[in-house]
């Protein structure tokens, strides 16, 4: 068969993308159903959501500040999973980075350069702690992490709400005043040439094709692997698929820790995880970056690089979507959310993008 | 059944049988595992379709496609793993498919009485209100057994149903089908155990190799019979071997006692050694405490009492890892399961458990050039057919992925090799392959402690044969030994 010859990895990469575009595009037009059913044009919608998030400088840098986010969370999402742990927690994670960094920003002057740098990673181990925990129960108690981690989630908001509105850290009386907590410019990470986003979206490409390596090419990642494809084997020659899982789950949780660093120390906060928690909360929460990062995960096949491209495709959605509120009313927040669900669910049914593949073909998919 | 034929890639599974089953009688269908009894009686069942062959049913000839059709002509078979939804009751589960419904809805009251009238009609009660995970093991097969009753079955098929019960659960079993060929109905008892088959069958028919060796009545049978029945004697394969001449002690057992789930004393006070250059063959009919056995050495089970010594260390409380840290190799029972990630690659499995030495991977990082290098190695040297190292496992035959592993255990150059049913499974010319890989690695001076259920095997690469029978040694049998004596410590009777 023609379509089975070797073309080089790059050739084998696209075509083994192609069930994915093909869901993507399937979401859409989904989606493209629920605007009509709005009663406004598709075309029109889209095209307002994209130019708004790439033609506009501000669209722009909330692109490339969520592409960020997403694809640290796409990681944090893929890294458990490759140990076969569902780390649904991602949200709490990075709130807990989030929060952490803010406090060592504020509370804990430290000489430039080095102040952001031991922000982060002590944000990266609360993440990290905040992922082990979950993993550790899961590994030794048998406790399920989807379950676990959700509940760390609620715990991971309530500990932030407490911290701020509870007046203990931050000491902001009203949520209008959140925004007037001053994070010191030596605390803060550097700014993108020409755009108004920090450098998280270079580190988060980096450290993507920094997952990538270190599963596929260090004993740990492969430890990893093991558990998840084969927990028994890995087992009778002596792999502990404990310690894997919870250190996959605890570097999950680290990246994760990481992403909220980053947006809390990088310019403009445009995701808020202190800023603007209460705007998630009211918002729903649970639809937060986490969430997003799965699903690009899910969309790139739990493949960190692939995870890259597929949450720069939600971070337009998400940046375009004000643009698209503000235009057609009707079309809110939960709009945005309704395509980002239609395109997991299209994701979470290879079996049918495959079929419809095979159609196109003009043959059976076996 | 006549002119039965199956084949599976590779294997000719159910090779020509001819087979009949009278009414009303328990007939038993014996043989080691590999025999072809379970895939015969799938073929029956409709499970998979003949290659060759006729089936008539009262003296008509019957076409049966699937189990469908095996149900409308009154057969019925339970399988080893059960297919009961757990959390619906006994009844619900007896009734599910074909449930008496009114008005689309499940009539319960009628459910109920029907399987009220099945349960005293057949003598085999059960609480029809009680939910199927709640029950043990033994009841959830009599409620397998009610449910194919209930549709009608004339005939009912059990594959192995002792495999997964206690002996005291097989007791009950045995008075459930006493009061069902009571009843008339006829059943077909598939088992490897001898005591069994003697205990409950009327009529015993003997398969070996995918064919069937002979048909007795069991009052004419003894065990001894019937073993050497199920033992024959294929063509001798002829092996290379060295001059026999054991070095040292690498592994010693002592006074072994192993519990598992269906029994306390699996393995039942067993003592013996494997020397260097040697092989030494467990021989047994499955389950008989092999399985428990061979994790107790590998470190996967924790044995009751006794002592197992590698290479003069006592590893008793021992992890895996570090049991084949002192230069043991080990083949597992299962090499689907246990032996292989499957959708690793050559080379990656080729590390399984190895990853960390130094010849792999300095400070965490992997050198996938040492890694690739060593797998093609193992490629090369042991025959292995695949297109490179770089293809998952998964897509590799049976007889390629056991190369694999046994190659694998033999190049890190093991002292000790634990080998279970190293060629289960697989087609004549792989087989051979890995028994001479075994005979080589006994020249080379290793020990090898091979536990197989083929006898066969055994007789062939064996210095020297230890019978296994209820997890007790039976006997000790050297090189070149009759089958006879093969046949009667098999059958338990001890000398």
């Amino acid at each position: 068969m023609k379509g089975e010859s070797p073309r080089g990895v790059v050739g084998a990469t696209l075509i083994a993308a192609v069930p994915q575009i093909v869901a993507l595009l399937l979401g859409l037009v989904a989606a493209s159903l629920l605007i009509l059913a709005a009663g406004y044009n598709p075309l029109v919608v889209f095209g307002t959501l994209f130019r708004s998030a790439l033609e506009t400088p501000s669209g722009q840098a909330s692109v490339l500040t969520y592409t960020g986010i997403y694809t640290l969370t796409a990681i944090a999402f893929l890294v458990p999973g490759k140990a076969s742990i569902w780390n649904v927690g991602a949200n709490g994670q990075v709130y807990l980075g989030g929060i952490v960094a803010g406090v060592v920003a504020i509370y804990l002057p430290l000489p430039p350069i080095l102040w952001p740098i031991a922000a982060i990673v002590l944000a990266c181990v609360a993440g990290g702690i905040w992922g082990l925990v979950p993993g550790l129960l899961e590994a030794y108690r048998n406790a399920s992490a989807i379950v676990t981690t959700i509940m760390m989630n609620y715990i991971a908001v309530a500990l932030i709400d407490y911290m701020i509105l509870g007046v203990i850290v931050i000491k902001v009386p009203t949520v209008a005043q959140y925004n007037d907590v001053v994070i010191s410019q030596g605390a803060m990470i550097p700014t993108l040439p020409y755009f108004s986003s920090s450098i998280m979206v270079v580190v988060a490409v980096l450290v993507a094709i920094g997952t990538l390596y270190l599963l596929q090419k260090t004993t740990l990642g492969y430890r990893i692997r093991a558990t998840g494809l084969g927990r028994q084997p890995a087992e009778a020659k002596g792999i502990n698929p404990r310690t894997s899982k919870a250190m996959a789950m605890f570097l999950g949780g680290a990246i994760a820790g990481l992403a909220g660093a980053g947006d809390v120390l990088g310019v403009g906060h445009s995701c808020g995880t202190v800023a603007c928690l209460q705007t998630d909360w009211a918002g729903g929460w649970f639809f937060g970056e986490g969430f997003a990062g799965m699903a690009a995960a899910l969309v790139a096949a739990n493949n960190p690089v692939g995870s890259i491209f597929s949450a720069a495709f939600f971070a337009v959605l998400v940046s375009g979507s004000s643009a698209v509120f503000t235009n057609f009313s009707g079309l809110n927040l939960y709009f945005f959310y309704a395509v980002q669900g239609l395109i997991v669910a299209f994701m979470a049914a290879p079996y049918l993008s495959k079929r419809i593949i095979g159609l196109v073909r003009g043959r059976r998919w076996t | 059944m006549k002119g039965i034929r199956k084949e599976f890639p590779g294997v000719m599974a159910v090779d020509g049988v001819d087979l009949s089953i009278n009414k009303g009688e328990v007939m038993g269908l014996l043989g080691e595992n590999g025999a072809g009894k379970s895939t015969l009686m799938s073929l029956l069942y409709g499970v998979y379709r003949l290659d060759a062959g006729t089936v008539e049913i009262d003296g008509r000839r019957v076409t049966i496609k699937g189990s469908g059709d095996a149900i409308a002509l009154g057969l019925g078979m339970v399988h080893q793993a059960f297919t009961l939804v757990p959390n619906m009751t006994v009844m619900e589960n007896i009734v599910l498919g074909s449930e008496p419904t009114r008005a689309g809805v499940l009539d319960r009251k009628l459910a109920a009485r029907r399987v009220d009238e099945l349960m005293t009609r057949t003598g085999l009660p059960v609480g029809k209100d009680i939910l199927v995970e709640n029950l043990p093991t033994g009841f959830k097969q009599r409620v397998e057994i009610l449910k194919a009753l209930y549709r009608g079955a004339k005939v009912l098929i059990l594959d192995e149903p002792t495999s997964v019960l206690t002996p005291l659960e097989s007791e009950e079993l045995f008075k459930s089908i006493r009061k069902l060929t009571g009843e008339g109905s006829t059943v077909v008892f598939i088992t490897h155990k001898l005591k069994e088959v003697m205990a409950i069958t009327d009529r015993i028919t003997v398969m070996r190799k995918g064919k069937v060796v002979g048909s007795i009545a069991t009052a004419d049978a003894t065990f001894t019979k019937l073993a050497n029945m199920m033992v024959g004697r294929g063509v001798e394969r002829k092996f290379v071997f060295s001059e026999y001449k054991p070095g040292a002690v690498l592994l010693s057992v002592r006074d072994l006692v192993v519990s598992s789930r269906l029994a306390t004393r699996a393995v039942n006070g067993c003592s013996f050694d494997v020397r260097e250059g040697e092989i030494v063959g467990l021989a047994g009919v499955e389950g008989n405490g092999q399985t428990e056995l061979v994790e107790a050495i590998m470190g996967m089970r924790k044995p009751v009492s006794g002592t197992i010594t590698i290479r003069g260390r006592q590893v008793s409380g021992l992890e895996t890892k570090d049991i084949m840290g002192l230069s043991v190799g080990h083949v597992p029972e299962d090499r689907a399961l246990s032996g292989l990630v499957l959708d690793f690659s050559v080379a990656e499995n080729s590390v399984l458990g190895t990853v960390d030495r130094p010849q792999f991977s300095r400070s965490g990082f992997i050198s996938f050039r040492a890694v690739k290098d060593f797998a093609r190695r193992i490629v090369a040297k042991f025959n292995v057919a695949a297109p490179n190292v770089d293809v998952k496992v998964r897509n590799l035959s049976g007889g390629n992925q056991q190369k694999v592993i046994v190659g694998r255990e033999l190049s890190n150059e093991p002292h000790l090799l634990v080998a279970h049913q190293p060629t289960r499974g697989l087609d004549v010319a792989s087989t051979e392959d890995i028994q001479s890989l075994l005979v080589g690695a006994r020249n080379a001076g290793r020990g090898v402690l091979l536990v197989s259920a083929d006898f066969d095997e055994v007789l062939d690469l064996s210095d020297r044969i230890l019978v296994l029978y209820e997890g007790k040694i039976l006997g000790e049998l050297k090189r070149g030994v009759g089958i006879d004596q093969l046949g009667k410590l098999l059958g338990g009777v001890a000398e």
